[in-house]
């Protein structure tokens, strides 16, 4: 057990390791100088290599690697070119909001996702059935844009029931801590709920098929002939077989969940990563784009370093498996 | 039609006009939606069985001896599935006629059933041990501990050597031999009267399989249940049974004690079974088989279902149907062969 | 093997049997909706070589038509009864799962309104009219889905769109697939050490969100529309890759392949002969999801700005061009955005469906 968490977990520092190199190979791939936004026709040549030189950019290539590799480890991801502060500052004050903003889109997607994918599943083309699903498919297909702005008409315009966009009323700075906390709940309240129902379509459709699949086992019949009353036969027969493939795919809903929020904080103009990272694209703040980028990657990896290790814990297949392929590997 | 033999002895603490049988399938007919229509899988089966007796199921595959059987455990899943007509009557209680919640009660508890796949059988995320305490708590008014006691004895009663052990145990570490062993002490943990056996020893080695056909006959034994073993092996149907229900398509071809079945089949069908089954006295004999295959279950013909494989067939074979017939004590026959053309 | 063809097999929607054709409906009613836009699109004038009859014109609707029989008709053919009895193949697995089907002839009438776009729509898509006048129409016969901000027709628009939409997806997956299978049957053929490198890189690569990764490369380089396929292929051959290393690793312990192998075939005699072909079916799968998944991931772009480059019209951008009008003139982001659910839930229920007609396990 042990074992098997340490090895994933050296596994995931590996994946880190690849992904630091090819965020720096795209920048050196790119076309272009580093300092190409400082030429100025005016400058010293002189001072130009003088930059070089200070920044290392004149050293062989593995060399500017390692350099790479070493402020990266140590969280100083440069400065940034458009706001003109340290990378790891302004990923500070946003990684927190994108992280409340995915988080409890997350969780919405995991409510949502599987109870959708269940109650289809036990009703096999039924009734129940066909009014999730249809709307499970097409919701995947909706891009997700669009469906927030069909809900901010919705509810922001029509309704009228919650702010349209922000983190926060302007100027509340100062009320009652019940009040800010009310306003920031109304304002998370829209892009979590589109983030989380566009992520949880997919996640629906997988477990419907999982779970029905794991309905037509053997032994869900041998429970069944057990005389284990349908429900649960439903949730402790089949939905316990069918939940380790379901873990490794929100594993790896962790991606799409970035990717949808980078969308989803644009249209409801969140201040967090997504919004960083477009702002950054346009600028062309290359430092900050790739330490957004490798900040997702390490967020992906972790998703994906938790999920393996809860397959392990709901799957007594793997558990022995791992346990004995730790072995061999030791 | 077929009408079952009538009793002759009640016992006394059932009501004044009861059967002596424990279990009565009448007109059983059973048929699953498909893309090409309804199939249909059970046509009219109607066979006893008594308190304590092994009555063997034979026939091919696809005959329609698992779909009885989940019938009889009212585990037909519909859709696709459905049960269009007859009645199953045991211990004078129509399991047709119950409800989920009832029919639950007799599930595992009353009848049992024992799997043609151990492989697949046991849930792979819980223990052995388990599995088979589940059975107990669901049907007996027991607590976790008992539970559990009677669990280690049950396993102990299949044999199993170290019942701790595999107690602890998930599925896949144990062999299919094993696995059966735990399916079988599932089955049997609440003492059923009726245990369905569906091609129990078919996906083990030989050696195996004599050892579980034996347990089940020692625990039948023990426990005085009575066993449907469905099979397509007359060697095991000669070993185990007492009577014999010959399928063909769907339909019951013959009824027999097992010695006239072995002695005196009248049916084409069962002598031709018979003639298949491989035999080391007679070494360098050309097996035989029965020419042709199962007729299409979309497209059944309109008089013996056995009429375009059988070699006795004749013109009314092929066109009318037939009733199943008593042609001695006890032994029912659907042929038109011994039928003098009038 | 007979096929036992009858003149009213040709035909679809009709069966010998009177069952219901699922494939052959969707087809009937996908014929009548091409009927009816070829006729508003002026084709049949093109066919009859009257009026401006431009003849590539005329190539382009019979292409076209031929694109949507085949692909719609074939799968209803090959899945019918043979003497009576069904087959037991790909086809008629696909056949009996309507919502495959439904799919493909989606997707079939997507392709031919790519091919067919310049006669079937009413203007030309980028034309400005005076756009005082003519701009937020609502649908009418002149302009079916309306007008935009600048006056244009959304119709054309919309089946100009699917051009641009449909270039990048089918090219971009394409890509993909190619790169990804070099990959995967390299890695998965040499195994070892080089298997567990490349895979490790692909685990890393498949680690940066993808519409994160795509943004970050049309930043460092360019969205033009090569580049910008380019950019969509590399960030997608890792799945690829995966999916046939597992097939090749599979097929590679099969007797077949150590038959082969004994008698001495080649290293690319394998390759070609075994190993390709034999993970063809979840490779064709996985390029029909994507396909989907690339559709959206374009539109995503097309809203932040870096997807195909105006005046090209792209579905994501007109729908994010109606943005503002969403209550007002809900037609101007309203059908692109039905034609994007339309042609991803076309992709997956097709892929959903190949996958399960493939029965790749079996």
């Amino acid at each position: 057990m042990t074992r098997f968490v340490i090895r994933r977990i050296v596994y995931a520092i590996i994946l880190v390791f690849v992904t630091i190199t090819a965020t720096f190979f795209a920048v050196h791939l790119a076309p272009g100088d580093p300092l190409g936004r400082y030429y100025d026709p005016g400058i010293d040549p002189a001072a130009m290599a003088r930059v070089r030189v200070q920044l290392g950019l004149d050293r062989p290539l593995h060399v500017q690697f390692g350099h790479w590799l070493w402020s990266f480890a140590r969280g100083d991801f440069g400065m940034s070119i458009a706001a003109n502060r340290p990378v790891s500052d302004i990923l500070g004050e946003t990684i927190p909001r994108t992280l409340r903003l995915t988080v409890i889109a997350f969780l919405v997607q995991l409510l949502v996702g599987l109870g959708i994918g269940i109650a289809a599943a036990t009703r096999r083309h039924g009734l129940r059935d066909r009014f999730l699903s249809v709307p499970a498919l097409v919701l995947y297909a909706v891009p997700t844009f669009y469906l927030a702005y069909l809900s901010i008409m919705l509810f922001s315009l029509y309704l009228d029931w919650l702010p349209t966009s922000g983190i926060q009323t302007i100027g509340l700075d100062h009320a009652s801590g019940w009040t800010v906390f009310k306003d920031r709940v109304a304002h998370l309240a829209l892009p979590v709920l589109v983030l989380g129902v566009a992520s949880a379509a997919g996640l629906a459709r997988f477990t419907r098929g999982s779970v029905l699949e794991a309905i037509g086992e053997d032994y869900v019949r041998t429970a069944r002939a057990k005389g284990v009353p349908e429900r649960r036969v439903v949730w402790k027969h089949a939905f316990l077989n069918a939940l380790p493939p379901i873990l490794t795919v929100v594993g790896l809903s962790v991606p799409f969940l970035l990717g949808g929020a980078v969308v989803v904080e644009k249209v409801f103009a969140w201040p967090g990563m997504g919004g960083l990272l477009v702002d950054a694209i346009y600028a062309r703040d290359y430092p900050v784009v790739l330490a957004v980028n490798f900040i997702a990657a390490c967020m992906v990896i972790a998703g994906n370093l938790l999920a393996d290790v809860a397959v392990m814990l709901a799957d007594p297949r793997t558990k022995i498996a791992s346990a004995s392929g730790a072995a061999q590997g030791a | 039609m077929f009408t079952t033999e009538t009793s002759e002895t009640l016992r006394p603490m059932d009501g004044a006009k009861r059967t002596e049988n424990l279990l009565e399938v009448t007109n059983l007919t059973c048929s699953f939606a498909t893309d090409e229509g309804r199939a249909l899988a059970v046509d009219g089966v109607s066979f006893s069985m008594r308190a304590g007796e092994t009555l063997g199921l034979v026939g091919e595959s696809g005959c329609g001896k698992t779909v009885t059987a989940l019938c009889i455990m009212r585990l037909i899943q519909t859709p696709p599935g459905k049960i269009d007509g007859g009645s199953i009557m045991f211990r004078n209680q129509n399991l047709l006629a119950l409800s989920e919640r009832e029919i639950r009660k007799i599930r595992g508890n009353e009848i049992s059933m024992v799997f043609q796949e151990p492989m697949t059988s046991l849930n792979p995320v819980f223990t052995c041990g388990y599995q088979v305490e589940e059975a107990v708590m669901l049907h007996q008014k027991v607590g976790k501990r008992e539970a559990i006691e009677r669990t280690l004895e049950m396993l102990h009663l299949v044999k199993i050597p170290d019942p701790k052990r595999v107690a602890k145990s998930y599925p896949h570490q144990l062999s299919g031999g094993m696995r059966q062993r735990v399916m079988i002490a599932m089955a049997l943990s609440c003492t059923p009267r009726l245990l369905v056996a569906d091609e129990p020893t078919t996906a083990l080695d030989v050696t195996i399989q004599a050892q579980i056909l034996e347990l089940l006959q020692s625990l039948q034994e023990q426990f005085n249940m009575a066993i449907l073993m469905i099979t397509h092996d007359l060697g095991i149907i000669a070993e185990m049974a007492r009577r014999v229900v010959v399928m063909y398509a769907g339909k019951v071809m013959e009824i027999g004690n097992v010695m006239e079945i072995f002695h005196d089949a009248r049916h084409p069908y069962t002598l031709g079974l018979k003639e298949s089954i491989p035999r080391l006295a007679t070494k360098g004999v050309r097996l035989k088989v029965i020419p042709g295959k199962v007729p299409d279950p979309f497209d059944l013909p309109p008089g013996c279902r056995f009429s375009d494989r059988c070699k006795f067939a004749e013109y009314r074979c092929d066109n009318e149907s037939i009733a199943i017939r008593e042609v001695s004590e006890n032994h029912w026959v659907r042929c038109w062969k011994d039928i003098r053309e009038d | 093997m007979r096929l036992n063809l009858a003149v009213v097999d040709l035909i679809p929607g009709v069966s010998r049997r009177g069952r219901r054709e699922f494939a052959g409906i969707f087809a009937v009613l996908f014929y009548c909706y091409g009927l009816v836009m070829a006729i508003r699109g002026e084709a049949l004038r093109y066919l009859w070589g009257a009026g401006r009859g431009g003849r590539v014109e005329a190539v382009l609707i019979v292409v076209a038509w031929a694109v949507l029989y085949i692909g719609t008709v074939t799968p209803v053919l090959l899945g019918r009864r043979v003497d009576g009895r069904p087959r037991r193949g790909f086809f008629r697995r696909l056949r009996a799962n309507p919502a495959a089907v439904a799919g493909l002839c989606v997707v079939m009438v997507l392709i031919c309104a790519a091919i067919l776009a310049p006669v079937m729509s009413v203007a030309d898509p980028t034309a400005q009219e005076s756009a005082g006048i003519t701009r937020y129409r609502a649908p009418s016969l002149d302009h079916p889905m309306g007008t935009d901000r600048f006056g244009r027709d959304v119709y054309s628009r919309v089946l100009f769109g699917a051009r641009s939409t449909l270039a990048v997806a089918v090219v971009s997956v394409l890509l993909a697939v190619v790169l990804g299978t070099a990959v995967g049957v390299m890695s998965g053929y040499a195994g070892g050490l080089v298997d567990e490198i490349v895979m490790r890189a692909v685990d890393g690569l498949l680690s940066f969100p993808r519409l994160l990764a795509v943004l970050t490369l049309v930043a460092l380089f360019s969205n033009a529309y090569p580049l910008l396929v380019v950019a969509i292929a590399a960030t997608g051959w890792m799945g690829v890759t995966r999916l046939v290393r597992t097939e090749v690793l599979r097929v590679k312990e099969r007797e077949f392949v150590q038959a082969a192998v004994a008698s001495g075939i080649g290293r690319w005699g394998l390759i070609v002969r075994h190993l390709l072909p034999n993970s063809a079916g979840p490779m064709i799968v996985a390029a029909t999801l994507n396909v989907g998944g690339v559709i959206l991931l374009e539109s995503y772009l097309s809203f932040l700005g870096l997807g195909v480059q105006p005046p090209a019209p792209s579905w994501g951008a007109m729908v994010f061009d109606g943005r503002d009008v969403l209550l007002e003139a809900w037609w101007v982001s309203a059908f692109p955005a039905l034609a994007i659910v339309l042609a991803v839930t076309a992709c997956n229920m097709l892929g959903d469906g190949l996958h399960d007609a493939l029965d790749t396990r079996a």
